[in-house]
């Protein structure tokens, strides 16, 4: 069999990517809007084209559970989820990474009730960045389906035993069609290794697994750290061998789009990526010399490579789906944290897109433009900008 | 849960949070008691009473015509063994040093 | 099953349950019917944090014991590993309020578990609170007895049998630690039969119900004898009342006077009369009603 070329929507293109892979195991409770790639799964094992065990769980907690089961006896395991759903598994996403269970789940983005929606932002999973899991944010319905792929290689690597989100905007990727390529199975099979943990429950070697020696806490938290700083020299590795097998690369962690050293670079990831291109390659036909760091991963946070490459830029922006209220973007902080001693330029938060609000190319536009005014003046006109707001009040600029 | 050594660099630990079977284990409880079953093996009729009933496993049954044999290390002194005897062939004795209220 | 047919083999060793915990000899009683071909889920509770216990196990996330379970047996489905049992314990709260989901769940798709709860009548190892499990009457640190609230927990609990029973489940039983033959010949039913298969054990805990240890056999089979837990399977849909609570109900044995089990126990020790009169109505009530259920799914 070859790779083939089909017209799918990103749910179906994220279905894809599992039935390739042919987890063992798949746990998953319907969400809007995650629900068509789950059916789409559940299509595949019906007519036989993928052979796992499917539990349709009352629940996400359950389902989270279940793949913690299941990855607990040697298995694969995968879910996927969005919004509400992420939020109600909280608890067993620390128990996942925690365990050292390298299951891989895909997220639908959704904003979170109330006001109640469907549409998309960020903010279900960014909130959930502290629980140990590494977290890809992917651009198109291709880069979900080959991330799913890469996600297992790298998640199951011994040293790195780290459970992985492939966050997708809900909508914009997951109900959007696209022309997407679907590698050859057995490729895809051969791209992963054969997964054979020890750790785990079986007859023949009895283990208990859930504690650790008393006293060692701190020792099993570093082990968990170490997990994810390999994972960044790893993410590297394997997105250069998929791109020698498969001929899609995604750089790595971080990948820079638009002219060398610009003057001014805004900072983003997801489905937005996308629009912020077409932005850049507009003002750049104009003369105008602007850089876009698209963020692959948030968790491996990259911040050397977004020092290296901020270097000499005249002003940041961080725009981004989130806001941690209190604060500001947590994407903004981590970014601003990472230029910390490297680059003090201005910097300004530009907060979009919430509950699936449009990022249109005016407003990008827009942010450049104040890039452009914080390089000249060394000045910006606040901290973050709620991009979009409707009111003249000025209280969307704080 | 215990480990056997005491791990003197993060490869002496497990990869993961775990550890083989049975690390639950007190290898001597023998200083909870305050009271101990003494058998009276010509008493004992070799029920099983006591060795279906003992929550912690302590006592063992032999061949069948002989009594059972109660483990004191693992033995907590609860007494159930005593108050299940059907023949009155465990009693329970205060353990030497203990104070009374 | 007669008392030397039970398996010699322990798979625990001593762990650091209270003395008298009726809730490690459920376990121990259990595995030796399983067997070492067995992989465990367990939860924070006392047999989850003091049990030792030489079979495979993992102690999950309190709401996550059946659900855990169910992915444990897909993915040894998945692996081909078909001769191992999956089972999970849980305590009365951790069963009957925050892993109801998950095991309701389970039992209505017919996940291949094993699921037990012992049930010592409120969360004892949080320092004995209520749960939704605890009878009617009892002091628990969270239903305190005072002048506002003389009888501690005032509302029913919750029967777990009869709600697993709606989930028309292959097979569910309730058991006393205090009868481990008829315990054991439950298991062995429960054991070979495939899809979500349920056992509610009771399990005396002297520590949360106030009584001196050596006493927690002698009052579990007291519980039973009353009235006030009742024995009873449920098996591919036939109901039956079995051992001491079948004699009770249908031979027309004599109950023990309920104030002779909630005598000994200091949880209960505020009660007057009046009140342990009104438990014991309500026990033979609840008995009559089992009977009744026994005659209906006969």
């Amino acid at each position: 069999m070859m790779s083939k070329e089909v017209f799918v929507s990103g749910n179906t293109a994220v279905a894809t990517g599992v039935s390739l892979v042919e987890p063992g195991v798949i746990a998953a409770y319907p969400i809007t809007p995650q629900s068509p790639a789950v059916e789409k799964i559940s299509e595949f094992i019906a007519d036989g084209e993928m052979k796992s065990e499917y539990i349709e769980v009352e629940s996400e907690y359950s389902a989270m559970s279940a793949c913690i089961g299941a990855e607990a006896v040697g298995a694969r395991a995968f879910t996927a989820t969005s919004s509400q759903g992420l939020a109600l598994m909280h608890e067993m996403l620390h128990f996942a990474s925690g365990q050292r269970l390298p299951i891989v789940m895909a997220v639908a983005n959704r904003t979170l009730a109330p006001p109640w929606g469907i549409l998309n932002d960020e903010r279900d999973t960014i909130a959930q960045r502290d629980t140990g899991w590494l977290q890809f944010y992917v651009e198109s319905a291709q880069e979900a389906l080959d991330t799913i792929v890469q996600a297992y290689r790298l998640s199951e690597q011994e040293d790195i035993l780290t459970p992985t989100m492939v966050c997708y905007d809900g909508y914009i990727i997951s109900h959007a069609y696209e022309k997407v390529v679907v590698p050859d199975k057995d490729e895809v099979q051969s791209f992963i290794p054969e997964y054979e943990p020890d750790e785990i429950l079986n007859v023949e070697d009895p283990k208990t697994l859930g504690y650790a020696p008393s006293g060692y806490n701190t020792e099993y938290r570093v082990k968990q750290q170490l997990g994810t700083e390999t994972a960044k020299g790893a993410i590297g590795d394997i997105t250069e061998d998929y791109a020698d097998q498969f001929g899609r690369d995604y750089v790595g962690m971080v990948e820079e789009y638009g002219p060398e050293n610009p003057d001014v670079t805004l900072v983003t990831l997801g489905s937005v990526t996308g629009t912020v291109r077409d932005v850049v390659d507009k003002l750049n036909d104009q003369g105008r010399e602007v850089g876009l760091v698209k963020l692959r991963t948030l968790r491996p946070f990259p911040y050397e490579q977004l020092a290296d490459i901020l270097k000499g830029t005249g002003a940041v922006g961080v725009l981004e789906k989130d806001i941690s209220f209190g604060y500001e973007g947590a994407v903004f902080s981590e970014v601003r944290s990472a230029l910390q001693g490297t680059n003090n330029v201005p910097s300004m938060n530009f907060i979009a897109g919430l509950g699936g609000r449009d990022i249109t190319m005016e407003n990008i536009e827009n942010v450049y433009e104040k890039l452009f005014t914080m390089a000249e003046t060394g000045e910006s006109e606040g901290r973050i900008e709620f991009v979009g707001y409707r009111f003249s009040d000025g209280k969307g600029i704080i | 849960m215990k480990t056997k050594e005491k791990p003197e660099k993060l490869s002496d630990l497990t990869k993961t949070p775990s550890g083989k079977a049975g690390s639950f284990k007190l290898t001597d409880v023998s200083g909870w008691k305050t009271f101990k079953p003494v058998l009276d093996e010509d008493k004992c009729i070799n029920c099983l009473q006591c060795w279906v009933y003992c929550p912690h496993g302590v006592i063992e049954r032999t061949s069948d015509d002989q009594a059972i044999s109660i483990d004191l290390q693992e033995c907590k002194g609860c007494g159930i063994c005593a108050d299940v005897c059907p023949t009155d062939a465990i009693e329970m004795n205060k353990i030497r040093g203990v104070d009374d209220e | 099953m007669k008392i030397d047919e039970v398996t010699e083999t322990d798979y625990m060793d001593s762990g650091a349950a209270c003395p008298g915990c009726a809730g490690e000899l459920a376990l121990r009683l259990v595995l030796k019917e399983l067997g070492e071909k067995t992989v465990l889920t367990t939860t924070p509770s006392c047999v989850g944090a003091t049990c030792s216990v030489n079979i495979s196990r993992i102690n999950t996330a309190f709401p996550a014991t059946a659900a855990t379970s169910v992915g444990m047996s897909a993915g040894l489905k998945a692996l081909g590993k078909t001769d191992v049992t999956v089972m999970a314990i849980a305590g009365d709260g951790g069963t009957a309020d925050i892993g109801l989901q998950g095991l309701s769940g389970a039992a209505e798709r017919g996940d291949d578990i094993l699921y037990v709860c012992y049930d010592n009548e409120a969360y004892m190892n949080t320092g004995i609170q209520r749960s939704s499990a605890t009878p009617p009457g009892t002091w628990t640190t969270t239903t305190p007895v005072g002048k506002e609230r003389p009888k501690g927990k005032e509302r029913p609990r919750k029967d777990m049998l009869k709600v697993m029973m709606a989930h028309d489940l292959p097979y569910a039983a309730t058991a006393s630690v205090s009868y481990p033959t008829d315990f054991l010949d439950k298991v062995k039913e429960a054991k070979d039969r495939t899809g979500t298969r349920y056992i509610h054990v009771y399990a005396p805990c002297p520590t949360g119900w106030k009584f001196p240890p050596e006493r927690s056999i002698e009052i579990g089979k007291k519980a039973v004898t009353s009235g006030a837990c009742i024995l009873a399977e449920w098996d591919e849909g036939k109901f039956s009342l079995t051992g001491q609570s079948k004699r009770l109900a249908e031979d027309g044995k004599e109950l023990t006077p309920m104030k002779e089990y909630l005598g000994p126990q200091g949880r209960f020790k505020h009660l007057d009369d009046e009140a342990i009169k009104e438990i014991a109505q309500t026990a033979r009530e609840n008995l009559e009603e089992y009977r009744k259920l026994a005659q209906a799914y006969s």
